[in-house]
């Protein structure tokens, strides 16, 4: 998750209530748990040592780049909970992202415990022997058992974590990259009754909100390659040769041609405005925007800009001619990294699993609209979405989750394809064109022929 | 130089200053010859003394300035040289020696040329608006009155204000839809510009909101310099019967030359070197389709984004070479208009 730049609003009365919910929330989620019925680990870790606790609770630090907003909201109160349940423990967080300063942590000896790491970095990180495989620790005592690994990960989520024969990372957080929202003001006055199902429908429900006047858009979009891409295999194409060839791009295809061609006739007409950086937050705060293309996650921050004035729904990624959807997932992931006491490392692994447990898990998606890690997190959402739609319909069936491929110069890849995006979209290349171009330097860069 | 006119301020001190008193304790029945060759040497010793103990304070009060820059400036900057040979990984696993590998790849690098030639337009941009629109406004400003002093500081103050959290109110001036800058556009009566939004105008736009925040401090630099200019020169021109603008053309302009000059060369290194405006205007993106990567950018998104830390030193080492390069032509050329009194 990248950091968010922004206010730092943290009363501390709205902290004390946070972490007040949040302990409401685990007791309640907790219960409700039943594939591992008798506690969160968070509970289980907390009762074992109390019965003798230590004079002084093993400190540890946990880093993560959520400065802002909900989520920092979130984490904090996450932390705050877990030191109040675990008096053996002490966590100390801070906001700083260990993706980016993780590794010069490391080598100038002042790494966290924990870390919140992105994909991208992981490379780098094992490389340098900055992190600990944390095989040993799944597979001992205070483990996971396999029937405990089935119910709180879905197989994409788990699959996501491994490395070969190695596992260094743990889930903690992960978002549907394609969803919709939508201002139901604007769909009630352009006469639209249904959030889209479709990209063709997205398409038809833009012209009609643009066609409201006034200065009204159907769509802001800051250009992504992640809806493109969910757009390309919804319509029957492919981004890559092969699921399984993930070094070489294959987008000059139908599916792709058909998405893009969509896209750049929604920006010639008018019916998408083209933003940069968050900026469609703000355009569509000021309630002349019918739809955002955004992440779920993107949902405390749409909202927010919102701030009441009308009433934001939600949908999954829509569907394209081949009749299903694709959802592209990201978010980032625990690690322990290589330094401390055994006793520290031992305290890592336990905190680590409360955070990637279904219960904390549960409060953060409900907090953030991340979505569940797994079946038993979704179980405990259910009554959550249950009274609140737009969030709700953000999430898909997680057998059609996928993820970008692990590679170090996947990055690179990316910010010359985006290139190419814009360059389509406004015109400057033709879409086959830009398709064919995708391909090659995409290619040149994935495979490190070309480096970023 | 007679041995009796040295002085307590060494042997070049002049003969107007008094002698030197007789050493205390020294020799005072000694005789002529004798007694002033003890007194040559007595003060040479104490010009000595006196010269290393200034050598001392001045060391002394060096180190704080030169321990910063070594450990900020030159030391990153001998490691940054290093590093451009190498292809280097952090805490060096796996770390081998590339030569000039890194320099081929970049000089090869598509996007590396698309960064040279964003810079340089940059730079082609903002140092000539910087300038005229510096000496223009200090101009306008170097009058004597009290607004005058609240416009300086009106002027200067975009100048001590965070360039991040800025740009990103500017953010809001260039929104196409709801943005200041097209609502001044519509009041003109002329079309909306898509700003930030386009290849065309995205670097343009960095370059007026750099020019707002900037435009302070060479405003100031240049009103000293015209504060300078001798006021009797201006008056006898007029009354050789110059006009306003032959005055400004033939007497200012040259008198303030080295200021100009100065101003060009600072602010063709700063322009070369901007790098958070361009990071927050376009979201760190350096777009749209690379319509604001410059060569700085491109060496932070090298370093810190993909973590080729060797091929953006070498990056950098080129940003170098080029800056070099245009201050060395701007410093040959300024020979030509360049007026030093």
């Amino acid at each position: 998750m990248t950091d968010r730049t922004g206010t730092n609003r943290r009363p501390r009365g709205r902290f004390a209530a946070a972490t007040l919910a949040l302990g409401v929330a685990l007791a309640g989620c907790g219960t409700g748990h039943s594939a591992a019925p008798s506690a969160t680990p968070a509970q289980s870790s907390a009762s074992t040592p109390a019965a003798s606790p230590p004079s002084t609770p093993v400190q540890i630090t946990y880093w993560a780049g959520h400065s802002s907003g909900a989520l920092h909201k979130a984490v904090v109160a996450e932390v705050a909970q877990f030191n109040a349940t675990h008096p053996t423990i002490h966590v100390t967080f801070d906001a700083t992202g260990a993706s980016v300063h993780g590794l010069a942590a490391f080598e100038a000896g002042k790494a966290p415990n924990v870390g919140m790491i992105n994909h991208a970095v992981l490379g780098q990180l094992v490389s340098a022997h900055a992190i600990l495989d944390l095989k040993t620790y799944i597979d001992g005592a205070s483990g996971l058992s396999a029937s405990q690994i089935s119910a709180d990960y879905y197989p994409a989520v788990w699959a996501d974590m491994q490395t070969g024969a190695h596992q260094y990372l743990m889930p903690l957080e992960k978002k549907a990259l394609t969803v919709i929202y939508y201002n139901e003001s604007l769909f009630k006055q352009a006469g639209i009754t249904a959030a889209p199902a479709t990209w063709q429908q997205v398409a038809a429900d833009a012209q009609k909100i643009t066609a409201l006047g006034s200065g009204d858009h159907g769509i802001a979009w800051t250009p992504s390659l992640r809806p493109f891409f969910d757009m390309v295999i919804s319509d029957g194409g492919a981004v890559f040769t092969t699921q399984t060839n993930r070094q070489t791009f294959s987008l000059n295809n139908a599916g792709a041609l058909a998405a893009l061609n969509l896209l750049r006739g929604l920006v010639a007409s008018g019916d998408m405005i083209l933003t940069t950086g968050y900026g469609y937050q703000q355009d569509f705060g000021v309630g002349k925007i019918g739809i955002l293309i955004d992440a779920s996650a993107g949902y405390t921050y749409d909202n927010g800009s919102v701030g009441g004035k009308f009433v934001v729904g939600g949908a999954s990624a829509p569907s394209g001619s081949s009749g299903h959807s694709s959802a592209m997932m990201n978010g980032e992931s625990l690690a322990m990294f290589n330094t401390g006491t055994a006793a520290q490392q031992a305290a890592s692994w336990t905190f680590i699993k409360y955070l990637s447990s279904p219960s904390t898990n549960t409060y953060w998606d409900q907090h953030t609209n991340y979505l569940p890690l797994g079946p038993a997190a979704y179980t405990l959402m259910k009554p959550y979405y249950a009274k609140n739609t737009a969030e709700a319909a953000t999430y898909s069936t997680p057998s059609g989750w996928w993820f970008a491929p692990r590679s170090p110069n996947y990055a690179a890849a990316y910010t010359a394809l985006t290139g190419i995006l814009d360059q389509a979209l406004n015109g400057k290349i033709q879409p086959q064109q830009a398709l064919i171009e995708m391909d090659t330097q995409g290619t040149q860069y994935l495979s490190g022929k070309v480096r970023g | 130089m007679a041995a009796g006119s040295v002085t307590a301020e060494g042997e070049g001190g002049g003969s107007s200053r008094p002698p030197l008193p007789p050493a205390r304790g020294g020799d005072a029945g000694a005789s002529g010859p004798v007694r002033t060759g003890v007194r040559v040497r007595a003060a040479s010793a104490t010009a000595r003394a006196r010269r290393r103990a200034e050598g001392i304070r001045a060391v002394l009060f060096l180190v704080p300035a030169a321990l910063f820059l070594l450990v900020f400036v030159y030391f990153p900057a001998a490691i940054a040289f290093g590093l451009a040979f190498f292809h280097f990984h952090l805490l060096g696993v796996h770390t081998t020696w590339a030569g000039l590998q890194n320099f081929r790849d970049a000089l090869g690098y598509r996007v590396f040329w698309i960064a040279v030639r964003n810079t340089l337009l940059y730079a082609a941009l903002m140092i000539p608006l910087t300038v005229s629109l510096a000496v223009l406004f200090a101009a306008l400003l170097t009058q004597p009155g009290r607004y005058y002093g609240m416009l300086r500081t009106a002027v200067l103050l975009p100048y001590v204000t965070p360039a991040v959290a800025t740009a990103i109110g500017w953010l809001w001036i260039f929104n196409p839809q709801y943005g200041l800058a097209d609502s001044l556009l519509h009041s003109l009566g002329l079309p909306p510009l898509p700003w930030l939004q386009s290849t065309t105008w995205a670097l343009p736009s960095v370059a007026i909101y750099t020019l707002w925040h900037g435009l302070g401090f060479d405003v100031i630099v240049a009103s000293a310099a015209l504060g300078a200019v001798p006021r009797q020169l201006q008056e006898a021109a007029r009354v050789d019967g110059a006009d306003r603008w032959r005055v400004l053309r033939s007497v200012t302009l040259p008198l303030i030359s080295p200021t100009v000059f100065f101003l060009v060369i600072i602010t063709t290194i700063g322009t070369l070197q901007s790098f958070s405006q361009i990071y927050a205007l376009s979201g760190g993106q350096g777009g749209p389709a690379y319509a604001t990567t410059t060569l700085l950018f491109l060496v932070y998104q090298t370093a810190f984004t993909y973590y080729h830390f060797s091929y953006g030193a070498a990056m950098a080492l080129l940003l170098v070479v080029l800056i070099l390069g245009l201050t060395l032509l701007q410093r040959w050329i300024s020979r030509r208009w360049v007026f030093y009194q």
